[in-house]
């Protein structure tokens, strides 16, 4: 899943949108160059969402990203400059983020406290595919695996 | 129509690893596929709601299976955005290395995205399915309003979705249409090959948001052969509802005072003699009914006693 999907992506039961969390493998795949394309997606972003999926998988471009979107006449400036060889740096940080970082494994969190899985970068949204944190102690019970920060917690309740 | 696939088995089920690997190595399958995508995107008509039409648009493809329309559209320099419920099919879409993004979800439960994310959108043979409930708290009518009611907020002002289906009967053509109609989307059905039995398709071709002075309505394709008018009107507009004339009601009812201002001042109206005596031998009647104890009618019931009593 590409970091543009996962930006317009919210969460199908509360609306919110969704942080990527527990990333564990993330793929670099080259696209060409798409100035246009990228200039018409800015107004449709979340930018904050976005600096947010950058920490998230570590990519080296969010020094490249600044902490606010580009204005309506900085576009326009960056339209005017789109060049081939020499790409502007937020340009090149947008091209490698929206389009050729796919996360591959990880979660997505909703604000609520629900998550969703992303294997194979297919996320399931599916309604009886979401892990609700209440269901995390059922799941270990059972056998699945559980994040260690709340496998801590419930140890140290069993050894008291 | 004796074996349609959506009265066999829900989507998730039907679509199982056997019948995934139908769409990668029957070439008819492919090519059937391939066609409809390609005409879907022709009908989807980009150039009028994308900018420039060099520029890439963004795509949503609903039930996009293997990934095979979503070629077409890869191959039309778009990028998209792949739903489907079934896990054999996607597991399909990831091996051939698709150039989308797919996400699994149930489309009757709605469309995750934000509002105004998409310049289109494309779905090839889909919409059946929605038709169908799978379990006993899924309602059809729910399931496709909620769907074009999202794929509605999901889409840009004045982009188009271009879904063919395949309709068990008319009644289903005219179900699914007014569900569209309520979401809001303006449109109108476009049908192939109206006279062939076997070619004969259906595209539902529905803008979002008003409509475009500039665009023209699309024109259904025909056989070379049969240049003539087609005996069947290829295309159907949705006519927008009459709106009752309500402003000339209300100036006639103005000067009327209703019950409801005569007894501002008052807690509660009172209630007519009549609609007391009515509820009366309504009680009456139904206690009867029950065996229980009444008093006789009279024509004393429901009236107020006097005052000196």
């Amino acid at each position: 899943m590409r970091l543009l999907t996962h930006n317009l992506l919210i969460c199908p039961v509360h609306k919110k949108p969704l942080a990527i969390r527990h990333v564990t493998s993330v793929d670099i795949i080259a696209v060409e160059y798409q100035p246009q394309f990228i200039l018409r997606m800015i107004p449709r972003l979340d930018w904050s969402l976005l600096r947010e999926a950058a920490l998230a998988v570590e990519s080296d471009c969010i020094d490249a990203l600044p902490e606010t979107p580009p204005r309506p006449q900085e576009l326009e400036f960056l339209e005017s400059t789109n060049d081939e060889v020499e790409r502007p740096p937020v340009m090149a940080a947008l091209q490698r983020l929206l389009l050729e970082t796919h996360v591959v494994v990880g979660q997505l969190h909703c604000e609520h406290g629900e998550y969703y899985q992303i294997d194979e970068g297919i996320p399931n949204l599916l309604a009886d595919a979401a892990v609700y944190p209440s269901e995390k102690v059922s799941a270990q019970a059972s056998g699945a695996p559980v994040d260690e920060e709340t496998a801590i917690p419930l140890d140290e309740q069993t050894g008291s | 129509m004796a074996h349609r696939p959506e009265s066999k088995a829900p989507p998730e089920v039907f679509y199982d690893s056997k019948e995934a690997r139908k769409y990668i190595l029957h070439a008819h399958t492919v090519d059937v596929q391939t066609r409809l995508a390609e005409r879907a995107l022709e009908l989807l008509d980009l150039s009028s709601s994308a900018r420039t039409t060099t520029s890439p648009a963004l795509i949503l493809d609903l039930g996009c299976g293997t990934g095979l329309s979503g070629d077409v559209l890869s191959r039309a320099g778009h990028f998209w955005v792949g739903m489907d419920i079934s896990s054999a099919m996607l597991a399909v879409a990831v091996q051939r290395d698709v150039d989308g993004d797919l996400i699994r979800q149930d489309l009757g439960e709605g469309l995750p995205f934000r509002i105004g994310s998409f310049d289109g959108a494309v779905s090839i043979s889909v919409l059946q399915w929605l038709c169908q409930a799978e379990r006993s708290e899924q309602d059809p009518r729910t399931r496709l309003f909620m769907f074009f009611m999202t794929l509605y907020a999901c889409l840009r002002r004045g982009a188009r979705a271009v879904l063919q289906f395949y309709p068990s009967h008319e009644r289903q053509i005219e179900f699914i249409f007014t569900q569209a109609k309520r979401a809001g989307f303006d449109g109108g059905l476009v049908v192939d090959y109206p006279n062939s039995s076997r070619a004969k398709k259906f595209y539902l071709v529905l803008r979002a948001g008003p409509p475009d002075a500039t665009s023209r309505a699309p024109r259904a394709a025909l056989p070379p052969s049969s240049e003539t008018v087609p005996t069947i009107a290829p295309e159907r507009r949705l006519q927008p509802a009459g709106k009752p004339d309500s402003a000339s009601s209300s100036v006639a009812t103005a000067a009327v005072v209703s019950p409801a201002q005569r007894y501002a001042h008052r807690k509660t109206s009172p209630r007519s003699a009549l609609a007391v005596r009515r509820f009366i031998e309504k009680k009456r009647a139904r206690r009867l009914r029950q065996g229980k104890s009444v008093r006789p009618a009279s024509k004393y019931s429901g009236r107020r006693r006097s005052t000196r009593f």
